[in-house]
């Protein structure tokens, strides 16, 4: 890898060897900060030395960022933010050439090359005129979002089939909230038919068993029979010792509505009546055709675990502090053939009126938030 | 026990130390004091305005000010996961330096609230940004960054659902850091040289939106620190309890020392406290002093609260008398900004951008000057350099009538 950086800079004409090996050299002493602060020292002084160096810097740290832990990205981040910032005020020109052949580089993290599009735009403020129109599908959110708003714009003085024709497009890419109720909305009006469940690989076909007791909480840690084995058959004893079977549930979703928090949310307090100190659980399968890495995501106002295949993927014991869209985020591999995708949600025995709701919302998707090549089935009893 | 001059010799030298700067949330003793003189008392959108600042994302945070550079965050992106650290020129506004950071803990909030919720603070040596998702960073003053801790990386079951808003303040070498949520829940002394941990308590699986009060104690310093159930101190050096008392805390407004007197928010308006050997007890109670989201303001003689809806209250700082009550809000919008005050004249601001200079003092409310500024005012502003420092949710005025 740092052959390429040299390779690249090398054929820009920008960084002499001794600075690109100074900049490397610092760059693995950010790249080795750890937990509770251990490393601070060594990078705070490589930091700046890094920045020291200058523009020269600017690519070996952006390369750097492709397989940085979250906490040495920031560090490599704001030297980033740093260099530029001293070049720009010493007048100095800013890497373009090379800058915009790292964002072209897809293989580069999606951050860092977002990061070096932004020093672009300071060299070149005509940037993203020329470059938004082909970074709709980028891997980079932010990247897709501006381009979006960029097309959005010119769409807005679309007309009839023409502006269908680009808002399907547009619907075809996005990821944000925001963006899609706009251009779902738009898209409605114009007669398309934009599927929110296909294309955000919300799940909406589940088997549901509860409540099940949860005395002061002791459900979320405790787990009762369906946890340990789904069955589909079985009868279990649950809450006050009322019997409980597993029973198929259909989300219903409304095909008017773009406000993805709303949408696909299992709602216990309707399929099993409202319960408190409670647990339930939704139980759905999944298909691929291949082994495939996916982000199950989860939104949830009560206490969550989720589990994939019988190994739990996460867990958050908190109750009615909000649920969003894409609140929970965990990475997970599919295997070829049927997955179980488990949920655990569990009610408190709060009185205030905003402490009523228990329900949760679940969608598998790529890393950038769309949809992928599964099949959700209703599990059968 | 401790005497009183002793504790009057202390903050006497925690005030002069930090004159002229506005160091942390709050001011140099977490108060809402300042010692400046000949801030203006009428200003506007177009009056004695110095400079006016855009920032390039959302803030609830206050800023702060050593010497001649102001440091202020802020969170941008759909998903407010850009945290910025900026720098900007006290008299001029312009931004000396940026730095921006990716969040790496949860960035859910209230929408009124931010990932730039918690005040920075600042010394010599260099300038704390907090954010809401337990980023952590120190950079010196010119912009260097010395250290960076990503908390919940350290610590994965750290929460935020709601918008954690408590600020982290500066002892000795000691950055002490609240860190209270549902999941991992902690208060740290964090060496500002490194960043690595010097102390570090377990505290109440809580939410908690209170920022830490430091009270000195003669040649020791103790940090007190609300739960939702109680109230604990701890000692500075070491982390160890010092203190325990068991009233349910009003949740955001922080406690203020004056002397040897705690003023102490709690769930049913304010508690005044006095130690007695290893304990604190009350001295009185006022019931009227429940002031929502806004800290309690000692000056002189008197405690000064606003409530949500915008009533003034004056308190009698011996006694817990009621001296007078103004309902200076105008019915446009809520405090969240607690009252500040500078040369006898008090500040205060909605989330409306309405504010009003009343005198401090006297035996009946004195409003000098209403204000609207037609922004967003959430944050505490600040008072340094003859001017008041006002942060909008998406920009800073500094008012000044002159250069100082």
């Amino acid at each position: 890898m740092r052959f390429a950086v040299v390779a690249l800079l090398t054929c820009v004409g920008l960084a002499p060897a001794a600075n690109l090996e100074d900049a490397n050299k610092l760059i693995v002493q950010l790249k080795a900060v750890a937990k509770e602060g251990a490393g601070n020292q060594e990078a705070g002084a490589a930091w700046k030395g890094l920045v020291a160096i200058g523009g020269d810097a600017i690519l070996p740290t952006l390369n750097a960022m492709d397989d940085a832990s979250p906490s040495a990205a920031n560090w490599l981040r704001s030297a980033v933010n740093a260099v530029t910032e001293k070049e720009v005020a010493a007048g100095k020109k800013l890497p373009a050439e090379a800058l915009e052949a790292f964002l072209n580089d897809l293989k580069h993290d999606p951050s860092a090359r977002r990061l070096a599009y932004e020093v672009l735009v300071m060299a070149d403020p005509k940037a993203p005129e020329r470059l938004l129109p082909s970074y709709l599908n980028d891997a980079s959110g932010e990247m897709r979002r501006d381009a979006i708003a960029a097309a959005l714009k010119k769409a807005e003085k679309l007309a009839g089939e023409a502006a269908k024709k680009e808002y399907a497009r547009l619907f075809a890419v996005v990821r944000d909230d925001d963006q899609a109720k706009t251009i779902g909305t738009a898209l409605h009006k114009l007669g398309g038919n934009p599927d929110v469940v296909s294309q955000f690989g919300i799940v909406t076909k589940w088997q549901i068993a509860g409540p099940f007791d949860s005395p002061k909480g002791a459900g979320f840690a405790g787990k009762a029979l369906p946890e340990s084995k789904v069955d589909l058959k079985a009868k279990y004893e649950g809450k006050e010792k009322a019997e409980v079977m597993w029973k198929p549930h259909v989300v219903e979703v409304d095909p008017t509505k773009f406000e993805l928090d709303q949408i696909g949310n299992v709602d216990f307090n309707k399929v099993l009546a409202k319960h408190k100190d409670a647990v339930a659980y939704g139980y759905t399968i999944v298909e691929s055709e291949k082994e495939l890495p996916v982000e199950i995501r989860v939104g949830c106002i009560n206490a969550v675990k989720f589990f994939l295949n019988g190994k739990e993927l996460f867990a958050r014991e908190e109750y009615h502090h909000g649920s969003r869209f894409d609140q929970y985020v965990a990475k997970a591999t599919l295997k070829a053939g049927k997955n179980e995708l488990l949920v655990k949600v569990c009610q408190n025995d709060q009185k205030e009126p905003w402490a009523q709701l228990w329900q949760f919302q679940a969608r598998i998707c790529d890393a950038t938030g769309g949809a992928v090549p599964v099949k959700n089935v209703t599990p059968v009893n | 026990m401790i005497s009183r001059i002793s504790f009057a010799c202390s903050l006497f030298l925690i005030s002069a130390l930090n004159a002229g700067e506005w160091p942390q949330f709050r001011g140099p003793n977490g108060d809402g004091v300042s010692d400046e003189v000949g801030v203006p008392t009428a200003f506007g959108p177009d009056e004695n305005v110095r400079w006016k600042a855009e920032l390039p994302g959302r803030s609830v945070a206050s800023p702060v000010v050593y010497g001649k550079k102001v440091f202020i965050s802020a969170a941008s992106g759909p998903r407010m996961d850009r945290l910025h650290a900026l720098c900007l020129d006290a008299d001029t506004g312009k931004i000396l330096w940026h730095r921006q950071m990716t969040a790496t803990g949860n960035t859910a909030c209230h929408p009124k609230s931010s990932m730039a919720a918690p005040t920075p603070c600042v010394n010599a040596d260099g300038v704390y940004f907090l954010f809401a998702t337990a980023d952590l960073a120190a950079f010196d003053l010119d912009g260097n960054l010395r250290w960076y801790r990503s908390l919940v990386g350290d610590y994965p079951d750290v929460s935020n659902q709601v918008g954690m808003a408590s600020s982290p303040i500066l002892w000795k070498d000691f950055l002490i850091v609240p860190m209270d949520t549902v999941g991992d829940s902690f208060l740290a002394a964090i060496d500002t040289k490194y960043g690595k941990n010097v102390w570090k308590i377990e505290r109440p699986k809580d939410t908690n939106w209170i920022t830490p009060t430091l009270r000195t104690v003669g040649d020791k310093a103790e940090i007190v620190f609300s739960a939702m159930k109680d109230t604990h101190a701890y000692d500075a050096a070491t982390g160890k309890k010092t203190w325990t008392l068991a009233v349910k805390s009003a949740q955001v407004p922080m406690a203020v020392t004056s002397g040897d007197r705690l003023l102490l928010p709690f769930d049913g308006g304010l508690m005044c406290l006095k130690p007695d050997g290893d304990k604190m007890v009350e001295v009185w109670k006022a019931p009227k002093m429940a002031t929502g989201y806004t800290s309690p303001l000692v000056y002189k003689d008197h405690v000064y609260g606003i409530g949500r809806a915008g009533t003034l209250i004056c308190t009698d700082l011996k006694t817990g008398r009621d001296v007078w009550s103004e309902r200076i809000g105008k019915g446009k919008g809520q405090y969240w900004a607690s009252p500040i005050v500078a040369d006898g004249f008090i500040y205060t601001f909605d989330d409306s951008g309405t504010g009003a200079v009343v005198q401090a003092g006297g035996e009946k409310a004195k409003v000098v000057s209403t204000i609207d500024l037609k922004a967003e005012i959430m944050g505490t502003p600040a008072i340094a350099n003859k001017a008041l420092y006002i942060p909008t949710s998406n920009g800073l005025y500094c008012i000044g009538g002159k250069k100082s």
